[in-house]
């Protein structure tokens, strides 16, 4: 399964599109995953929540309290934000994002 | 593998014409291969056209087609009549008309068919076919919230009652609100646009072989700014809702867009009607094709047929959200997620 359909949650018959991307650009599944965390990270750590890989499949959402949910999808992680987290990102309200890292930043 | 049924939505106003345009359809010969859900057989007085009452629900026409009445559960209905054509009780149909009353909203239909655990491996979604009223049309528009959210989620803009001397005085101003409406939408008048199924039903984006030819109309409808660029502020179509089409100059970091597009119509599904996009993405072959109404994000399509495409279109249908703002917040959520 290629990323492009992996992360929108598409079912099997997307496995397909894999050949679709460049060979250089293709990651695994566990790979793309791991990328998309990574990214998540960066929107909700702000907001106290930190998401984790589960059992290879799923995400886990933490909140500030302890408190965890395992979601399936990425459709189903800004609920569990909205629930776990302080406040709420609003893509339109630019207030509501962590700042633009300056250059040079990396995040881990 | 059997390749999945499409499955179309006829959606319109109450009193728009769906079960006339039905009533047409299950007479020609040429929709043989469908099979309809409806809500009452009585309403489009089939009668005289029935070949077979195969049980209770379901009735064999004439000219092949198959129709079957909804009794509660939607998915239940599309269920039963495929376990029929799998056990060969009914016609070997190859796509699925659904029928949604005057005032349902057709969204929970599509979703139904996209996130069924059993029905997203043998169904597949088609066009948004939407009945519009040339008599009432433009009075529904300016009174009915609904009515404007089915035109705007449209594939297909279908035009009834152009025959008759109000409908056709009135016409050319309906055809403006609706293109306003929805600019990418097919406008088919019933009384002067030839409606064979390939124009009705097909192509459309999920079709592997035809799939290019609807994203290029797309494109041509923004290419010929029926769209309106996003630094005007869009256009107010009418009241509410607005189209604009954000041109993206850069490759796209797919994970990237995903995070801010699922984001986005988490927070403001309810605003927005229709996405649709052809997309230049960081390591892929081909463009990539994405397509939402609502919250309902269809899975990504890849264009075959490329045509020299290389930059990114992303055409918005939304109610109350202020374009220049959300071409903003892509820009803005790129920044802080690429390094």
């Amino acid at each position: 399964m290629c990323g492009v359909c992996g992360l929108l949650g598409g079912g099997p018959h997307w496995s397909a599109a894999a050949g679709l991307m460049e060979p250089a650009a293709v990651l695994t599944a566990r790979a793309e995953r791991a990328r998309t965390v990574l990214l998540l990270n960066r929107l909700t750590l702000p907001r106290g929540v930190r998401i984790s890989t589960w059992s290879g499949t799923s995400l886990l959402v933490a909140g500030p309290t302890g408190a965890q949910e395992i979601v399936e999808s990425l459709s189903e992680v800004w609920p569990a934000v909205d629930r776990l987290g302080r406040g709420r990102l609003d893509p339109l309200l630019p207030a509501t994002l962590p700042a633009p890292p300056l250059a040079g930043d990396s995040h881990a | 593998m059997r390749e999945r049924t499409p499955v179309n939505v006829l959606t319109g106003f109450l009193g728009a014409g769906k079960t006339t345009l039905l009533g047409r359809l299950l007479q020609t010969p040429q929709f043989a291969d469908c099979a309809v859900l409806i809500n009452e057989f009585g309403e489009i007085g089939l009668d005289h056209h029935l070949i077979e009452r195969v049980d209770g629900d379901v009735v064999l026409m004439k000219s092949g087609c198959i129709c079957c009445t909804v009794r509660g559960d939607i998915a239940k209905a599309i269920r039963d009549l495929l376990a029929r054509r799998d056990a060969g009780t009914v016609a070997p149909f190859r796509r699925l008309i659904i029928e949604t009353t005057g005032l349902a909203d057709p969204v929970p239909v599509l979703a139904t068919v996209q996130h069924d655990p059993v029905l997203q491996h043998q169904v597949r979604t088609g066009h948004v076919l939407t009945v519009v009223d040339a008599v009432h049309g433009l009075q529904q528009l300016a009174a009915e919230p609904e009515s404007r959210r089915q035109v705007a989620i449209a594939d297909r803009l279908i035009l009834s009652k152009t025959d008759l001397p109000q409908g056709a005085a009135g016409v050319e101003a309906l055809k403006d609100a609706l293109i306003a409406l929805n600019p990418g939408a097919l406008l088919i008048d019933l009384h002067t646009t030839p409606w064979a199924p390939e124009v009705l039903l097909g192509p459309d984006v999920f079709n592997p072989q035809d799939k290019s030819e609807e994203v290029v109309r797309w494109l041509q409808a923004a290419a010929n700014r029926r769209y309106f660029p996003v630094h005007s502020g869009g256009v107010a179509a009418h009241r509410d809702i607005t189209s604009f089409v954000i041109h993206l100059p850069h490759v796209l970091d797919w994970s990237v867009f995903c995070l801010w597009l699922s984001l986005l119509v988490h927070r403001h599904g309810d605003a927005i009607l229709r996405i649709k996009g052809i997309l230049n993405v960081a390591g892929a072959r081909a463009p990539v094709v994405v397509h939402a109404v609502q919250r309902l994000i269809h899975p990504p399509a890849h264009l075959e047929k490329t045509e020299g495409w290389n930059a990114s279109v992303l055409v918005f249908i939304v109610k109350g959200l202020d374009p220049e703002q959300v071409r903003l917040s892509l820009n803005t959520v790129q920044a802080v997620l690429t390094v």
